[in-house]
């Protein structure tokens, strides 16, 4: 099992033609649908903004997720983790700037990440239960520290921080000036191509920058270094890893605690870029959702990133806009019905079934009631997140090791 | 002589672990400016009267059904954060359908207990089906399963669907169950203990005689013992899969029924949410076990409950959620230092036992 | 917090001319379609068996008190009784997974501590309070934003939110330039629907042409959309970028989102509960076009002071244009143009024949 992780350098940060083909071929076909329906939300200027702005911060968490679970530990902590990024982030940057927020925010997912590793690699709590309850000590600490710093100064209260400064945002100088008119012209396809450019472009936080500058960086580190070679070798096989002298539990405490420094990050972001104050509550169960899109990326980075970006895509959408939400049903459906004809075409007819009937009732549903119920829209982005992948059918390759703790010499 | 050291272990783990948690709650309260010796008093002075025990009890019946059914996911490794959807689609459904027929007493309890468990089947069968099918993680789709109930529930509770909303009220609720469709309270000296107990002894019993006595609990527990193995061996891990999934899900259908049955009688906006992650903390802390379970969930309420007494010494909200958050923590952490005690002694007793032989 | 000094004041002048008063049964109009439930006879009031308070309790819902709006300012009234009374004011919260036993536990052990009155906030505590009221016939309960609770020693204490929503909606109606304006709820509940409905009628009775653009954050039981800045602040950039220029954010804590996008963006929003421009940061609030005022302190107040003066009286009373529950501000004095217009308005709806609907 080592052997093979050794030798194999697994290059997860291939661009498939298929990936970039099949986004192209998505983007144009929902183009398309915003002209046909009147839906201009779905490719603006304001909505990939928002997209970036969503995405990030569970990127965050998805990506902490990935540096825990390639060591082989499950960090459900996640969650609080970013709770503490956000009250230090917040603590830090209303007296001092933005500067000491990432550090204390980040410095705050550290420690909750390697409380993380005492409980669950020193003494070989499940995983799990000892992540649910840093999620409860998170809540708990933050709420208690607010009740004597912040209710104590003027703009803040125990739930709330003063205004932290944001920080700089940046746009590619001149782009604006020659593209606007583009943008505006109607054109189909191009007008929207244009849009997610400029939305990509200008006006974007340094902060969003440093977050997708973390994607290749966590790839790197992972897959072409030594230390993530170990790391994902404890995750793989720590029995083994430590027989060649690798020693498990200092990965484990690595990782955890870039772990935990990625979601106190995400913390941060949340309460300088996202928003402009702590406020409690303010995670709103983002570091589960980051969770979630580890698997959905089949623990490796780019894929992770896709996952955020479907889920703060749907999200900006729906929050934007609602009507958007069933020109994106019928794009939905319309994948399904691809999906359901192809298996047709190679007579799996219970597959096609399968995605024939939800694609046809969602094609039908746009086409007589036109309005999808603004409850229905709230859960937008988690229906689209579980069809793609209902649809992507994945073949899901966990680390070996995950969720088991690791006992040197210990039978029982 | 191994034999008794290994009782008295078994007795000191629990014992270290309240010994441990009560230490830190005492720091804790300390450190808030508490009297911790009046205020830890006073929580158990309230916590073990009978009229408390009473209400623990019944507090602690929806936290055993949440428990048994994380437990029996567990045994699979599926991980069932979809509890809260569940059982949240379960008991509206069961509600709408308890106050839309009128039957003899027995039948309409059956009658709501049936519908709850079938949706709670249904709805949890879905992520059994896009796991096995789809290959899709059990713990992503129950996240987003649990948005989507959360959703539909939204959409049918509205005074224009299946709700009404009464006057002067910011409250909106399905129609009353008719009396006949109520489960009784026991009655004891100290208070109604609710009737739904017997329900989740049921559960837990069952539970037990599925998973021990059954060929398909042999299977469960040989694939969560040795998945390949149990594979090897012939037993068709995606049907079982599927299986473990709704029967999760069908006892987290019932999870509702405590309050729907036994005290409010209808669903409303007031409906309590967020028992998933109690109901897989209570079954990690109880590994697994029927019994363990209980004495988790009663652990559990004990501790929520005794808390509500801190609230009012001005012992805040967050002060209880740290303990809550300890207390769990030196328990896991008392019985992995008890187990590794126990390990090394069982390692020196073997050794000691083969070099007795040799000699 | 900068709330208290100035405004309270003159607010609990006002409460104390209510208290005198006694509660005021509402007019049939002012409630619009649904009268409320049966109210116990007013003629006499229940002598006070102790005529001196020492412990007053509020008992909060899960979001509890530091939302910088509504709960904060229900316990300002309490705590200026409090302060005014010499007594000791205790403060309890509600957990997410709370059962209706678990609140019925609550104020039985507030009612066992002797605490009187004690002070519910919150629909969900209607269930609970029947029950427990009647286990403690000697305590005075409260309950803020319900009005079914039916027993001798209970007083509702409901808002007519519609009303004062109604005031901001015109407001805006007159204010906007694009004739279209926007709303955004936290939480999709029967209680912030209120707020939408009186928001809705008072845009079309000022401007009959504008449209207005609905959006709730999250769907009950997730309560997310209360303390969520980011969905709120995305929201509304949404809105405004659609042509939307005025947002009324009905949405607690996320509403420092949506100001922070009108700042951003150059456009208006409206504040909920507090009056916002006092607390907002100095970059934001002068995009802050007015807020509607829900003075649950004079709620609260009036019931605490009632009950120590002995004219406590049981049933429902609503707090609304007319007794100075609810209104509308004007921190900053960008209403300053159109105030005779609203006050107008505010005279119509006192006079019952503006008739201000209560569902969207």
């Amino acid at each position: 099992m080592t052997a093979a992780v050794w030798r194999r350098p697994v290059s997860r940060w291939t661009w498939p033609a298929g990936l970039v083909t099949r986004i192209a071929l998505g983007f144009i076909v929902l183009s398309l649908l915003s002209g046909a329906f009147d839906a201009p939300d779905l490719f603006s200027r304001g909505g990939v903004a928002a997209t970036l702005r969503f995405s990030a911060p569970i990127l965050l968490a998805g990506l902490g997720a990935l540096w825990a679970e390639r060591s082989g530990v499950i960090n459900i902590g996640l969650e609080g983790m970013m709770i503490a990024g956000t009250w230090f982030g917040a603590w830090a940057g209303y007296q001092w700037g933005v500067g000491p927020a990432l550090v204390a925010g980040i410095a705050a997912g550290v420690a909750f990440g390697l409380l993380h590793a005492v409980l669950s690699v020193t003494f070989g709590v499940d995983q799990a239960i000892s992540g649910l309850s840093l999620n409860l000590l998170a809540t708990g600490v933050t709420r208690f520290l607010s009740s004597v710093t912040f209710a104590t100064v003027p703009g803040g209260s125990i739930a709330t921080s003063p205004p932290v400064p944001d920080f700089p945002s940046l746009s590619v100088p001149g782009l604006s000036s020659v593209l606007d008119p583009l943008a505006g012209s109607g054109i189909p396809i191009l007008a929207d191509a244009v849009a997610v450019v400029l939305g990509l472009l200008t006006d974007v936080s340094i902060l969003t920058i440093a977050v997708v500058g973390l994607v290749p960086i966590t790839w790197w580190v992972l897959w072409r270094t030594r230390l993530g070679l170990r790391i994902r070798a404890v995750g793989e096989s720590p029995e083994a890893a430590d027989s060649l002298g690798v020693r498990p539990w200092r990965y484990r405490f690595l990782a955890l605690g870039v772990s935990g420094g990625l979601a106190g990050l995400g913390g941060v972001y949340l309460v300088t870029v996202a928003s402009s104050l702590y406020r409690e509550g303010q995670t709103a169960g983002r570091g589960f959702i980051g969770l979630a899109t580890v698997i959905f990326g089949n623990w490796n980075p780019l894929s992770v990133t896709l996952g955020s970006l479907v889920f703060g895509f749907t999200d900006a959408l729906r929050t934007r806009q609602e009507a958007t939400v069933g020109v994106l049903l019928v794009g939905l459906g319309l994948l399904g019905a691809v999906v359901a004809i192809r298996r047709g075409v190679t007579h799996d007819w219970r597959a096609a079934l399968l995605f024939g009937i939800p694609a046809s009732a969602m094609l039908a549903w746009f086409w007589f009631v036109r309005v999808v119920p603004s409850e229905f829209v709230s859960f937008a982005p988690h229906l689209t997140t579980l069809l793609v992948l209902a649809f992507a059918r994945q073949r899901l390759r966990p680390p070996s090791a995950l969720g088991e703790p690791f006992r040197r010499g210990d039978a029982g | 002589m191994g034999r008794v050291r290994s009782v008295v272990l078994t007795v000191v783990a629990p014992g270290a672990a309240l010994g441990l948690a009560f230490a830190v709650a005492w720091l804790i309260l300390g450190l808030t400016g508490a009297d911790p010796a009046a205020t830890l008093s006073d929580a158990l002075r309230y916590g073990i009267q009978p009229s408390t025990l009473i209400a623990v009890v019944n507090k602690a019946v929806p936290y055993y059904l949440a428990g048994i059914a994380a437990a029996i996911g567990f045994h699979l490794r599926l991980f069932n954060i979809g509890i809260d959807g569940q059982y949240r689609l379960a008991a509206f459904a069961a509600a709408v359908v308890g106050a839309a027929v009128a039957l003899p007493a027995p039948l309409h309890v059956a009658l709501i207990v049936l519908v709850a468990m079938v949706v709670g089947w249904a709805w949890a069968a879905i992520a059994g089906l896009l796991y096995v099918h789809r290959g899709v993680n059990v713990v992503i789709s129950t996240i987003m399963l649990n948005a989507i109930a959360t959703g539909i529930i939204a959409y049918l509770l509205s005074p224009l669907r299946l709700a009404q909303q009464a006057a002067g009220s910011n409250n909106v609720t399905t129609a009353t169950i008719p009396d006949s469709g109520w489960v009784p309270g026991i009655p004891t000296a100290a208070g109604d203990l609710n009737g739904l107990v017997a329900l989740a002894t049921l559960v837990g019993l069952g539970y037990w005689i599925v998973l021990h006595r059954t060929t398909v609990g042999f299977e469960v527990r040989g694939m969560g013992l040795a998945s390949r193995a149990a594979t090897v061996a012939g037993i068709r891990a995606p049907r079982l899969a599927l299986l473990t999934m709704a029967a999760s899900g069908a006892i987290a259908g019932l999870v509702g029924l405590p309050q729907l049955l036994g005290t409010s009688h209808r669903f409303g906006l007031d409906f309590p949410a967020g028992l998933a992650f109690t109901g897989l903390s209570v079954a990690i802390l109880g590994r697994n076990h029927p019994i363990g379970v209980a004495v988790a969930a009663f652990v559990w309420a004990f501790i929520e409950r005794s808390a509500q007494v801190l609230d009012l010494a001005g012992v805040s909200k967050e002060v209880v959620t740290i303990l809550q958050a300890v207390i769990v923590l030196s328990i896991v952490v008392a019985y992995e230092l008890v187990r590794r005690i126990r390990a090394r002694q069982e390692r020196r007793y073997v050794a000691n036992s083969v070099e007795g032989v040799r000699a | 917090m900068h709330f208290r000094s100035g405004t309270l004041t003159a607010l609990s002048a006002l409460a104390l001319l209510v208290g005198a008063c006694g509660p005021q049964q509402a007019a049939p109009s002012d409630l619009g379609p649904s009268p409320g439930p049966p109210v116990l006879p007013t003629k006499n009031p229940v002598p006070l068996p102790n005529a001196s308070i020492t412990k007053i309790a509020v008992a909060f819902d899960i979001s509890g008190r530091g939302d910088g709006g509504f709960n904060d300012i229900a316990y300002d009234g309490a705590r200026q009784a409090a302060d005014e009374l010499g007594a000791e004011l205790r403060e309890v919260t509600a957990k997410l997974d709370d059962t209706d036993d678990d609140r019925a536990e609550r104020l039985r052990l507030l009612a066992g501590a002797d605490y009187d009155p004690i002070i519910a906030v919150g629909f969900t505590y209607a269930a609970p309070l029947q029950i427990v009221a009647a286990e403690f016939p000697a305590v005075h309960f409260g309950i803020v934003d319900d009005a079914t609770v039916n027993a001798p020693n209970v007083e509702g204490i409901t808002f007519a939110e519609q009303e004062g929503s109604f005031l901001v909606g015109a407001a805006a109606g007159l204010k906007t330039k694009t004739k279209a304006v926007g709303f955004i709820g936290a939480v999709q509940l029967p209680l912030l629907q209120k707020f939408e409905a009186g928001y809705t009628a008072g845009v079309r009775a000022a401007n009959p042409d504008a449209t207005v653009e609905v959006t709730y954050l999250s769907q009950p039981p997730d309560y997310s959309g209360f303390g969520d800045p980011p969905h709120g602040r995305e929201a509304a950039l949404g809105m405004y970028d659609n042509g939307v220029d005025i947002i009324f954010a009905a949405a607690g804590g996320s509403g420092s989102g949506v100001h922070e996008a009108a700042a951003s963006s150059n456009h208006w929003s409206i504040g909920v509960d507090a009056d916002e421009y006092t607390l907002a940061p100095e970059s934001v609030r002068d995009h802050i076009l007015t807020s509607m005022l829900k003075n649950a302190n004079v709620g609260t107040y009036t019931f605490v002071m009632s009950v120590a003066r002995g004219t406590f009286v049981a049933g429902n009373q609503t707090f609304g244009l007319a007794n100075g529950g609810v209104g509308y501000s004007t921190s900053g004095g960008f209403v300053a143009d159109i105030k005779t217009k609203l006050d107008a308005f505010a005279a119509q709806i006192i006079a019952g024949t503006i008739s201000v609907p209560e569902t969207p």
